[in-house]
């Protein structure tokens, strides 16, 4: 086509190995649950070898993994930044014990276990661990979902909550990720957080949810902590799932039907003919 | 190992795998990106990768036209109303003037169909010849905005047919179809919530042409039944795939183990395995 022989414009310009990996680094962040190791395959194989480095590799999977609350599920572990003592030493605080984190084979080994790091609020990080675990395992429908705890040096908790849904084979994949603080220093306890979802579907095409939703500090009662900051996080947690539910009826019935109607208003099809077309243009006059 | 994999599967398939990956409401952002890793493949990406349209106004006319590959050449798009290019070109392509009175015919039965189905929008369509016949490219756009949940939201329709004219009056179409789906939603129900995508399909037909069945109108119904099932298959089956996925995480309800979930996808599964042999994989 005539269209598309000038189209040299965009190649002239070479670009640097460093924009490469740049580029192949964008792309590896943005892939939806269980693909990272796709979407690595397929970016490192459009560019000469050595552009990405081993440990830039593994850097960029590092800050997928840490982003993306990634689990490790047979050590029981979440990945995320304050589970990570260095880059690739992650704690399971329900146990103390630390592995030692390969980001790109996403495979952990025991190294050593260690004493709680902030003895004074270890009693309030684990009544709230246990009580999320009785939620999480109420709630959650994959055997992959966790929330791990956090006693914090400032003495606050953070939470990270994540589970994921993978079935590639059948060209789907999802994940549930929230993050929470809770605030034990002042007065009143309170805990705030940020939910974040994404849901892939792939087969012929490319279909894909993403969600984020920040929660505001509610006050919690410290006599009955663990109960008290698993309701905030349940409570918000089935607000947004009840307001997607709510946003994909509305989609169907509201914003499809304003996209394209099933059927025109005069329940019948096109007529492609130029004298039909002109004729109702007339009677519409 | 997984480099060894890879390496066998040419660029052009890589590509196209990453880009059913990455969210689809960035669609020019990471293309751009892959014709930066691969510019020497820019012509077959462009070509194979669907972006959303964009619009402008033919300044002859003042009607609004919708941009692709296919009307342009160099840095300038022709419109389909006055026929003329957008910078002025001297010498830019143009259909042959046989190709030109199917083209305005075209255009103009295109536009009632956008009337009739989408009640506003804009669509464009573009014509050139090929050695067995001649091939078009019929394009819609419609956007949404302040809807209940949507604050803005699109539908891009691009519909290439092929045809080649056969012996007895008859032509075969061969039409490929991808719509592409934006919906931005802000709302403190559900934050900051995007659902978007794109469904690829393709079609087949043998017809008779005459005065009455003319190209146009063969191909025009071929569109019209071709977009009522993708509309249907994305909002009843795509869309709600991506709904099935997260209530397969967590649940809404907390009760005992109950069998509505888990009985509902294998149901849409069957629907879609039935579905999968009228489809094509966009990759292949």
């Amino acid at each position: 086509m005539a269209a598309m022989e000038e189209d040299q414009r965009a190649s002239e310009d070479a670009v640097s190995d460093e924009d490469k990996a740049a580029i192949i680094q964008h792309l590896m962040l943005n892939s939806p649950p269980g693909q990272l190791r796709d979407v690595k395959a397929d970016a490192l194989a459009l560019v000469p070898a050595g552009v990405v480095s081993q440990p830039m590799l593994a850097g960029i999977c590092r800050a997928y993994n840490t982003a993306n609350l990634q689990l490790i599920p047979q050590k029981n572990l979440v990945l995320c930044e304050e589970a990570e003592i260095d880059p690739t030493h992650y704690l399971d605080p329900s146990t103390g014990d630390v592995y030692a984190v390969d980001h790109v084979s996403l495979s952990a080994e025991k190294t050593e276990t260690r004493v709680p790091t902030a003895p004074e609020v270890e009693a309030e990080r684990s009544v709230v661990e246990a009580a999320l675990g009785k939620y999480v395992r109420s709630r959650y429908s994959s055997a992959n979902a966790r929330a791990a705890v956090f006693a914090t040096d400032q003495g606050d908790l953070k939470i990270a909550l994540s589970a994921e849904n993978l079935n590639l084979r059948n060209y789907w994949s999802g994940n549930w990720r929230s993050t929470w603080t809770v605030s034990l220093a002042g007065a009143q306890a309170s805990v705030q957080g940020t939910l974040k979802l994404r849901a892939h579907y792939f087969e012929d095409g490319n279909v894909q949810l993403q969600t984020t939703k920040d929660v505001e500090p509610s006050p919690v009662s410290a006599a009955d902590l663990g109960r008290a900051v698993t309701d905030v996080i349940e409570d918000a947690e089935t607000s947004l799932q009840q307001g997607l539910e709510d946003m994909y009826n509305n989609m169907t019935h509201e914003t499809f039907k304003a996209m394209r109607r099933i059927m025109p208003i005069t329940r019948t099809k096109m007529k492609w003919n130029v004298y039909e077309v002109a004729l109702n243009r007339n009677l519409r006059k | 190992m997984e480099a060894a994999t890879s390496s066998s599967k040419d660029p052009i398939s890589c590509a196209l795998s990453i880009m059913r990956r990455m969210p689809p409401n960035k669609i020019e952002h990471n293309l751009s990106g892959l014709l930066n890793l691969i510019p020497e493949h820019t012509d077959e990406l462009l070509q194979r990768v669907d972006q959303p349209l964009e619009e402008a106004i033919d300044a002859e006319t003042g009607r609004a036209y919708l941009l692709c590959d296919y009307n342009r050449d160099g840095d300038s798009y022709r419109s389909p109303w006055s026929n003329t290019y957008d910078p002025p070109l001297e010498d830019g392509f143009l259909p042959s003037p046989k190709l030109r009175d199917l083209e305005i015919e075209a255009n103009q039965l295109f536009d009632a169909y956008r009337e009739l189905y989408f009640e506003g929008g804009t669509s464009s369509v573009y014509l050139w010849e090929l050695d067995t016949g001649f091939a078009g490219c019929f394009l819609i756009k419609k956007k949404v905005s302040g809807h209940e949940f949507v604050a803005d939201g699109a539908w891009d329709s691009i519909h290439v047919v092929d045809v080649s004219e056969k012996a007895d009056s008859k032509a075969n179409y061969k039409l490929t179809t991808t719509v592409m789906l934006s919906m931005d939603v802000h709302k403190a129900q559900v934050g900051d919530s995007n659902l978007s995508g794109s469904l690829t399909r393709m079609a087949d037909k043998i017809a008779t042409v005459d005065a009455t069945q003319t190209h146009v109108a063969n191909i025009g119904a071929m569109i019209e039944d071709m977009e009522t099932d993708i509309r249907t298959y994305l909002d009843s089956l795509y869309i709600q795939k991506t709904r099935e996925i997260v209530s397969s995480i967590r649940k809404l309800r907390k009760a005992g183990p109950h069998q509505a979930e888990p009985f509902t996808m294998n149901l849409n599964a069957a629907v879609l395995k039935h579905g999968a042999n009228r489809k094509i994989d966009s990759e292949s």
